[in-house]
């Protein structure tokens, strides 16, 4: 899976950065592989075979700190590839360089591979464990959902910032698996079922919506040439199908009601509140803080969204690309379109979707019985979509002529593209209230014209490095180059000493046998 | 049935990149693969359907063809997400029937061709897998 993914971020060709990130996603993936590889080993000697059968009735009778071990081991395995932060590095650098449909399938469908391998680990194989295990994952989740939209709302490069929501979306995932965790801890079988469910139903949620974005985007890309949505705009004149499969894959993703995001965070919500009812303290106040936070990573995920679509499909075109955009061909329309009324199928007849997820918790949260708040969203909602359309129904046919005039542009002769509001723009409040997140180097180049009063030219550049790979990433690689360094005194190029090394770790091996 | 349907929807996974990579340049031959890709894949979104809603189970064991133990299964859990993995990747291949023709020529055409099944049919592994081996090969 991770080599054949590499070998398609590759066909796009090597050159420089492109090769680097690569690298980048291959490594990280390797470590994460490493820690995987040691989560089915430390089976091995209670399940021989390493079938999963064996594995999950070695699990019961093992020793807590093995379990411990564990969870430890798959949580920071399948973390990496699910792209939870610290360890999300790889995905906003190999996501966006990739061709547009394997981005698609990475992101929608990789990522939850991920979760899969997670869920089987830490659900199936140990059952429930103590609540620093559910604690661990929620912060883990909070923490990727936050800062996923927050470097997502300062990028404009659209495959990048849809890459970063990929961060947020694990993140609302791993909350409800967080959720879960904690509630079986405590004995709270029902609550756990329906955090499970709610995490389940957002990993194929955003598995829709999210593809349906990258394919958005591989349509922009082909119609517009460029990803860049400074340089879009009124994209929805042009591309009206690709537009609107976009905008229901928009309020999807920011959770609106209808659509299949809102249904996950929904449950996602219900569960947190839920968790004020724990006997537990801790558990009763951490659980209800967090929907503060999901509500928070909504709220900003929708503002995101509110900027990709005004800026790319609404207003002016800002380029000659976007002007001459053109839409793309019918299969690509059709698979798009296809996307978004399963969004929308699943925002309104979720029902389909929950029972047999129901089922497919009850196999391993044993004894749990769906609380009834799971079922009675699915029975409100049809009645909820009928009402909307009947609202726009009789808006419609109550609503009196309709006057279309040119719009005032504040005494200019007319309205130009450069009057708009930019994607820059529209984030720069939002980026100034969490300025200590980004910590952006600002470079303002103003070059006077001669008579010094008006500038001739100004450059303003803003570079962002997350503070990960400035606090965390750099010092380890800077640590590991030093430490290389002073191992390179050990390498003299004097065979005699090679010689001295081979008889000593032969000595040392020797002694190690003899006194084992 | 659900057992061949399974098999028959893994087996073209593993076959059509052989088929992309030798007709490279005919466009009849791209054409009829890729369609056979997306039947492939509405044919391993039923298997998975039916795991899920219907709660079918489903084993393939490869053990002894393989080194070590490697076999496939499916529960309601792993029903779930095989039918994630192909009701997602039928949409992406109809896009990319379209997108990579116009994108790609020659070798790079047939490789993303080839490569696609292969990535998706890895996917498919590790989360039918019933064995650590099986789910470590498709990893």
């Amino acid at each position: 899976m991770t080599l054949f993914s590499a070998g398609l971020i590759l066909i796009e060709g090597d050159a420089g950065q492109r090769r680097h990130n690569v690298f980048i996603y291959l490594l990280m993936m390797h470590a994460g592989t490493a820690a995987v590889i040691a989560t089915f080993f430390l089976f091995l000697p209670h399940a021989p075979g390493l079938d999963f059968a064996a594995m999950r009735t070695a699990a019961i009778s093992m020793p807590p700190g093995l379990r411990a071990a564990i969870f430890l081991l798959a949580f920071v395995g399948f973390g990496t590839k699910a792209g939870i932060v610290p360890l999300h590095l790889w995905l906003p650098k190999a996501h966006p360089i990739a061709p547009s449909p394997v981005s698609a399938l990475m992101s929608g469908v990789m990522l939850k591979t991920a979760v899969y391998g997670f869920v089987r680990i830490a659900f199936d194989f140990l059952g429930s464990g103590p609540a620093w295990w559910g604690y661990l994952v929620l912060a883990a989740g909070a923490v990727s959902g936050v800062l996923g939209v927050l470097y997502a709302i300062g990028e404009h490069d659209l495959k990048r910032l849809l890459a970063y929501h990929s961060v947020e979306n694990i993140g609302i995932i791993y909350l409800g698996l967080g959720a879960s965790l904690v509630f079986a801890s405590q004995g709270a079988s029902s609550w756990a079922a329906l955090a499970l469910v709610a995490a389940l139903l957002h990993t194929i949620n955003h598995a829709l919506f999210k593809s349906a974005l990258f394919l958005g985007a591989g349509a922009i890309s082909d119609g517009a040439h460029t990803l860049d949505i400074e340089e879009l705009g009124g994209l929805l004149k042009r591309m009206p199908v690709t537009g609107t499969a976009f905008l229901i894959a928009c309020c999807a993703i920011s959770g609106l009601p209808l659509f299949n995001g809102f249904i996950s965070e929904w449950l996602t919500f219900r569960s947190f509140l839920a968790g004020g009812t724990l006997a537990d303290l801790p558990a009763a106040i951490v659980l209800p803080l967090m929907a503060g936070t999901l509500a928070l990573i909504g709220g900003l995920a929708a503002a995101c969204f509110a900027k990709v679509y005004g800026v790319a499909f609404l207003g002016r075109a800002r380029s000659e690309e976007a002007e001459h955009a053109r839409e793309v061909a019918p299969a690509m329309q059709a698979s798009m379109v296809v996307l978004a009324t399963a969004c929308v199928a699943i925002g309104i007849l979720p029902g389909f979707l929950l029972r047999p997820l129901g089922a497919a918790v009850q196999e391993f949260v044993k004894g749990a019985v769906l609380p009834v708040e799971t079922f009675s969203i699915a029975r409100i909602m049809p009645w909820v979509a009928l009402a909307v359309v009947a609202i726009i129904v009789l808006g419609r046919v109550i609503r009196g002529a309709t006057r279309v005039t040119r719009t005032w542009a504040c005494g200019m002769p007319a309205l130009d593209s450069r009057m708009q509001y930019t994607s820059t723009a529209f984030s720069k409040p939002l980026r100034k209230v969490f300025a200590r997140v980004y910590q952006p180097e600002r470079h303002v180049e103003v070059v006077s014209d001669t008579s010094g009063y008006f500038p001739a030219a100004i450059s303003y550049q803003s570079v962002r490095t997350t503070s990960f790979e400035r606090s965390l990433y750099r010092p380890a690689v800077d640590a590991i180059v030093a430490a290389a360094h002073r191992l390179r005194r050990l390498q003299t190029g004097n065979i005699q000493i090679y010689l001295l090394y081979i008889f000593l770790a032969l000595v040392t091996l020797l002694v190690f046998m003899r006194f084992l | 049935m659900i057992q061949t349907a399974f098999s028959a929807f893994l087996a073209s996974l593993l076959s059509i990149p052989a088929v992309f990579l030798v007709g490279v340049r005919s466009k009849t031959l791209r054409v009829a693969t890729s369609a056979l890709m997306l039947v492939a894949l509405a044919a391993g979104a039923v298997v998975g359907g039916m795991g899920f809603w219907h709660g079918a189970r489903l084993a393939v064991d490869f053990s002894q063809v393989s080194p070590l133990p490697f076999a496939l299964g499916l529960d309601r859990l792993s029903a779930f997400f095989l039918l994630l993995i192909c009701a997602i990747s039928v949409p992406v291949t109809l896009f990319s029937s379209s997108y990579v023709e116009r994108h790609y020529q020659g070798w790079g055409r047939a490789l993303l061709w080839a490569l696609l099944p292969l990535f998706i049919g890895s996917m498919v592994v590790v989360v039918t897998a019933s064995t650590a081996f099986a789910f470590l090969f498709g990893w």
